[in-house]
């Protein structure tokens, strides 16, 4: 072991060495002090904070997609987020605006090497050269290697059924906002849920869509149509089943979708005059309030003339007609006349309860108000008896057949799937035995009357035609129409509603030239009922009609042929 | 003494500071992995999201349609086709009490059999060996035959998009 020596000085010595030790402690203890500051902030650095970083740079990565999903009622994707590549410019930092805007727009179709060397001469900091590009793209890009160009990666919205649902889904735009459809309806909750969340669970059955849409086209082509639409509606939940408006678009092409005055929902946001479609509801009406029954009748002999209007039937009998051959000849004269024994006031106060003066309740931002006359005056009632002179949405016509043919009650429609056993609540509208009769009635029309083309054989296909004339310049136009057929099926126990409308259809050989609902809308609904019954699970039955329907046939009177 | 702690100190720290500084190491080390599972998780779950949207594309109904048409002899389902249990024509009932030959009866029997002298007698001399010999006849699933025309339907597919 050594020996420390510790030295002592004296006097002058003793102090100088003592002030000495003093400073070298102080120093000491600085220095001490700050190890002990510098340990403790490795500790730290090491230990406790080291992985905010790395959290950070992973929510950037995972937070790519910020939309949740959508579905069909059977799990389908509709609507999905994917990432794709978008090349992006950093200007300070491009070297030869002139030749790497030549060079970019050499790889990349769709961009013009003169607007692009505008922009990289520009004072801007950050431009989009273009946006999702294509892998093959994204590969030439990469191997210019030019300075200053870099890439993003973003998310896109795909939509694998393209044009399918397209009016019902809708689209959003390149920063992932929904601008139409469900998109927009329920923007908010698809971002807040996120893409990992629970999808959005439409009403929507693909394949019923499928089968619409085909015969809806089809007929839309035959007949030369401006357009078509039509609606699947459950009549027990008022889900909306299926849904088409034509002409539709493709949402993953979100070009000029939202000017094109074509392109609009033709379900739900235009408003159309459905003429004797709208029968079915003075009829209801009138059998509701107990005025008229079965047994009674009206004289159809003679055209109703009411100032400068003349009221005729398309199908003159010229003679008196029962309550069930008014609906089943669908005579405007017979209808006016049963209207006018409800009266004004009690025809507006039940197409109020029908939702008819009011825009539709659905989860859509596409919806149209109703066309209400300013005035409602006798010659109005008894127009709109007959479905002129009242405006509304095919998405309000389907929902109110449900309700007078279903079960009496006006239940709300929605696009979304509710829970199996779901019964929603409603405003009761007219009693079960209305409902009953106008079950009947509308089975009489498509066994003896306008709507024999819609009888699809084993599932008892109720319904009612409708042919109105479009209104424009001051009158209306005999050749424009709107040919429409809404049905109920099977009529026991109804379980949907279809509404077929064909806008502006032409006749053709086959037709005889007639464009009538009765030789437009009714075929089709047919072929799609035949074709979307064994998807919902419609059993084909062998009743050969309704009870209500044989019972009316005492009050139908043969057919005279010469 | 208190030199024999400085040095005790000293070790102490040494072996400490290895031990914090491996530690923080292996930490390290597992976040890396915690992470690139992570990012691996992530990249299947984009991949999945591209193979469902692409299944929804590939299985259009408007395809599918077109595919049928093209490949197959079905039609679309005919109301006379559907029918329930109750259209279902019920066997006459001396036909189902007809004696009827089968062939689970023998199979049955020598499952009984082997069980009950398992059971009941008390020294059998079967081996137990013996008895699931006869038994796979009835529970062995059939051998899996592979598909053999698979690629070539495959191909042709590719002609309808």
């Amino acid at each position: 072991m050594r020996h420390i020596t510790t030295i002592e000085f004296d006097g002058v010595g003793k102090r100088a060495v003592d002030n000495a030790r003093g400073r070298v402690r102080v120093a000491m203890a600085v220095f001490a002090l700050a190890f002990i500051a510098i340990s403790l902030r490795l500790v730290d650095l090491g230990l406790l904070s080291g992985e905010a970083t790395d959290k950070r740079a992973l929510a950037v990565a995972m937070d790519v997609a910020p939309r949740a999903d959508i579905v069909d009622r059977n799990g389908v994707l509709l609507a999905t987020d994917l990432t794709a590549v978008s090349v992006y410019a950093q200007i300070p930092k491009v070297l030869n605006p002139h030749d790497s805007a030549l060079r970019l727009a050499s790889v990349l179709p769709g961009v013009s090497a003169d607007v692009l060397e505008r922009k990289f001469s520009s004072d801007a900091k950050f431009i989009w050269v273009k946006r999702k590009v294509t892998p093959a793209e994204y590969d030439a890009v990469n191997r210019l290697g030019l300075p200053g160009v870099g890439f993003q990666r973003e998310v896109e919205r795909v939509y694998p059924h393209g044009n399918l649902a397209a009016h019902m889904i809708g689209y959003t735009n390149v920063d992932g906002r929904g601008l139409a459809g469900v998109e927009r309806y329920f923007d908010e909750k698809m971002r807040k849920e996120g893409p990992r969340g629970e999808p959005l669970h439409l009403a929507l059955d693909i394949r019923v869509q499928h089968a619409l849409r085909d015969e809806i086209a089809a007929s839309v082509e035959e007949f030369s149509a401006l357009g078509g639409g039509g609606l699947v509606l459950d009549i027990r939940t008022g889900e909306i089943i299926a849904m088409v408006s034509l002409p539709d678009f493709n949402p993953n092409e979100p070009g000029n979708i939202a000017n094109n005055p074509e392109l609009i929902n033709r379900m739900s946001h235009a408003v159309f005059e459905w003429g004797s479609t709208f029968k079915a509801f003075t009829m209801a009406m009138v059998l509701d309030a107990g005025k008229v029954g079965f047994r009674d009748s009206y004289d159809a002999t003679n055209p109703i003339r009411v100032s400068r209007f003349t009221i005729n039937d398309d199908h003159p009998k010229h003679r008196w007609l029962s309550v069930p051959e008014v609906f089943m000849y669908s005579s405007n004269i017979g209808t006016v006349k049963m209207a006018l024994d409800v009266g004004t006031e009690g025809q507006k106060t039940f197409l109020r309860k029908l939702g008819f003066l009011d825009r539709p309740h659905v989860e859509l931002k596409e919806t149209g108000a109703p066309l209400v006359p300013a005035q409602w005056k006798e010659i109005n009632t008894m127009t709109i008896s007959f479905g002129h002179g009242l405006s509304i949405t095919g998405l309000q016509l389907a929902a109110a057949y449900a309700a007078v043919a279903g079960d009496g009650v006006l239940h709300p429609v929605t696009v979304l799937k509710m829970p199996p056993g779901y019964r929603p609540s409603g405003e009761r509208v007219v009693s079960q035995e209305t409902a009953l009769k106008m079950q009947g009635l509308l089975r009489l029309v498509v066994e003896k009357g306008t709507g024999r083309q819609a009888d699809a054989p084993h599932y008892l296909v109720g319904g009612k035609t409708g042919t109105a004339e479009k209104a424009g310049g001051g009158g209306y136009r005999k050749k424009a129409l709107v040919s429409s057929f809404a049905a109920i099926f099977p009529v026991i126990n109804p379980r949907y509603v279809t509404v077929v409308m064909l806008d502006e259809p032409k006749g053709t050989k086959k037709t005889y030239g007639y464009a009538t609902a009765g030789w437009t809308a009714a075929p089709t609904t047919k072929r799609v009922i035949e074709r979307i019954a064994p998807m919902l699970g419609v059993p084909p039955s062998n009743n050969p009609t309704h009870p209500v329907t044989h019972e009316i046939m005492q009050f139908i009177q043969p057919e005279v042929r010469s | 003494m208190k030199r024999s702690i400085t040095v005790i100190t000293l070790c102490v720290l040494i072996v400490v500071s290895y031990g914090l500084y491996n530690l923080k190491y292996e930490v390290e080390d597992l976040q890396d992995h915690a992470n690139s599972l992570r990012a691996q998780m992530d990249e299947d779950r984009r991949a999945i999201k591209v193979l469902e949207a692409e299944w929804a594309y590939l299985s259009r109904p408007d395809r599918l349609q077109k595919l049928s048409a093209k490949f197959l002899v079905l039609q679309p389902t005919i109301a006379r086709q559907v029918g329930g249990v109750a259209d279902l024509r019920l066997k006459p009932m001396d036909e189902i009490l007809a004696p009827q030959p089968t062939i689970d009866t023998t199979g049955a029997a020598a499952q009984q059999a082997a069980q009950q002298p398992a059971a009941a007698t008390p020294a059998p001399a079967i081996p137990f060996s013996g008895t699931p010999a006869e038994v796979p006849a009835i529970t062995a699933p059939a051998p899996l035959v592979p598909v053999a025309n698979a690629p070539t339907a495959a191909a042709s597919l590719e002609d309808v998009q």
